[in-house]
């Protein structure tokens, strides 16, 4: 009997003389055997099987090309508010460096926030624009110069009430736009910031923050 | 077409590679959502948000980026952060225990090989597989089911079998 006949049998939960021989003998079956068990497990797994339904593919692709209209809209936005800025700062320097530090109101998000970062993550600029639904809170995060999370780590966004709760908000990995959701209205949770997080399997808050809502 | 063009076609902000990785990655992706997420509707939507993620990430995406690790990386964090917010009502406080998904990195990581794997089976083998496992049909009911002798549904499965043992054992050398 071969290797091939042995797990071939094995995974159709044939047990033989033949196969029990080969089992004794070969060692590259022994250590493939636990993994063998667990594929027939697997094979029993509805998660494995559900199809996805048929329309999903249309819509992740209208979503994305939607998100490819709009990304360019923002950065002609981005393109725009960079000539006010640089033609203000002709006129009034003070007036124009304020420019500079306004949210981008793309899109027309119910609030934006410049979040100020500190001395873990000195250079990096983080601009929050949320929309209010009626099951919480839509994010969008623009993050520059943060400098990705390491192989052992994520970025964790959160937004907390006066009281101190913490609700998770999205997680990341490195500087880009983010789209998030929240269970929670800023009204009740005016608190969003972000923390780096280790990416241990532990969910608790535990990291140490790297930009923060100014007045927290 | 390979991984690395359809990253590159991403890279320069081509839509249609999007369907291609739909088409090779798509219902793995949601077999990992759907058992983190026990739901179809969450499990869609964090497929649908893993394709916006990653289309906004593509321009920051290296060549030789492994894209299927990417995609898994990616639906597994959504599913995460999708089970949170479906568990809004449970806020914590900072020595709180956060909400965690009810199955483990490992649950998840077995069911997106052993989908890639069923993915690669042809469309026969593939059938006979999903009923004597999944619907836990007899070869004859399976056999009744595809409108084929029996004898084909069981030289279909042992050809089955025998496939899935080999892409086992590439993945296990590719692993180690």
């Amino acid at each position: 009997m071969t290797c091939d006949d042995f797990q071939r049998s094995y995974l159709e939960g044939e047990t033989t003389a033949d196969g029990e021989a080969h089992l004794r003998g070969c060692a590259d079956c022994q250590r493939i055997t636990p993994e063998l068990d667990v594929l027939r497990a697997r094979l029993g797994d509805p998660a494995v099987w559900e199809p996805a339904g048929p329309e999903l593919r249309a819509q992740v692709i209208t979503a994305v090309v939607s998100a490819a209209g709009s990304s360019k809209v923002s950065r002609r936005s981005r393109r725009w508010r960079w000539l006010a800025g640089a033609a203000a700062a002709l006129v009034v320097a003070v007036v124009g460096a304020s420019l500079f530090l306004m949210p981008d109101r793309a899109d027309g998000a119910d609030w934006d926030l410049t979040l100020y970062a500190n001395e873990v993550a000195p250079s990096a600029v983080v601009e929050v624009h949320g929309w209010n639904t009626a099951n919480g809170t839509h994010l969008r995060v623009d993050v520059e110069g943060l400098a990705p999370a390491g192989p052992n780590e994520y970025y964790a966004i959160w937004m907390s009430s006066d009281s101190g709760e913490h609700v998770p908000a999205g997680t990341f990995r490195e500087s880009g736009q983010i789209e998030s959701w929240a269970g929670v209205t800023r009204a009740d949770f005016p608190r969003v910031w972000i923390t780096l997080e280790p990416d241990d399997g532990d969910e608790r808050l535990t990291g140490e923050t790297v930009a923060d809502t100014p007045g927290w | 077409m390979s991984a690395h063009s359809l990253v590159a076609r991403l890279r320069n902000g081509d839509p249609d590679a999007v369907g291609r990785l739909y088409d090779e990655y798509g219902q793995r992706m949601f077999a990992v959502a759907y058992k983190a997420l026990g739901d179809r509707s969450l499990a869609e939507e964090a497929v649908q948000l893993t394709f916006l993620k990653t289309w906004q990430a593509a321009e920051r995406l290296e060549p030789d980026t492994e894209i299927g690790g990417w995609l898994y990386t990616i639906t597994r964090r959504t599913a995460i952060d999708l089970y949170r917010r479906e568990s809004r009502h449970t806020t914590v406080s900072l020595d709180a225990e956060i909400v965690a998904l009810p199955t483990t990195f490992e649950d998840l990581w077995q069911v997106w090989e052993v989908r890639s794997m069923i993915d690669r089976l042809p469309d026969g083998e593939r059938a006979v597989v999903e009923s004597l496992h999944y619907k836990r049909q007899t070869m004859q009911e399976t056999a009744d089911e595809l409108g084929v002798p029996v004898g084909t549904v069981k030289s279909r499965t042992h050809r089955a079998y025998g496939r899935l043992a080999n892409l086992l054992g590439h993945l296990r050398e590719e692993s180690a």
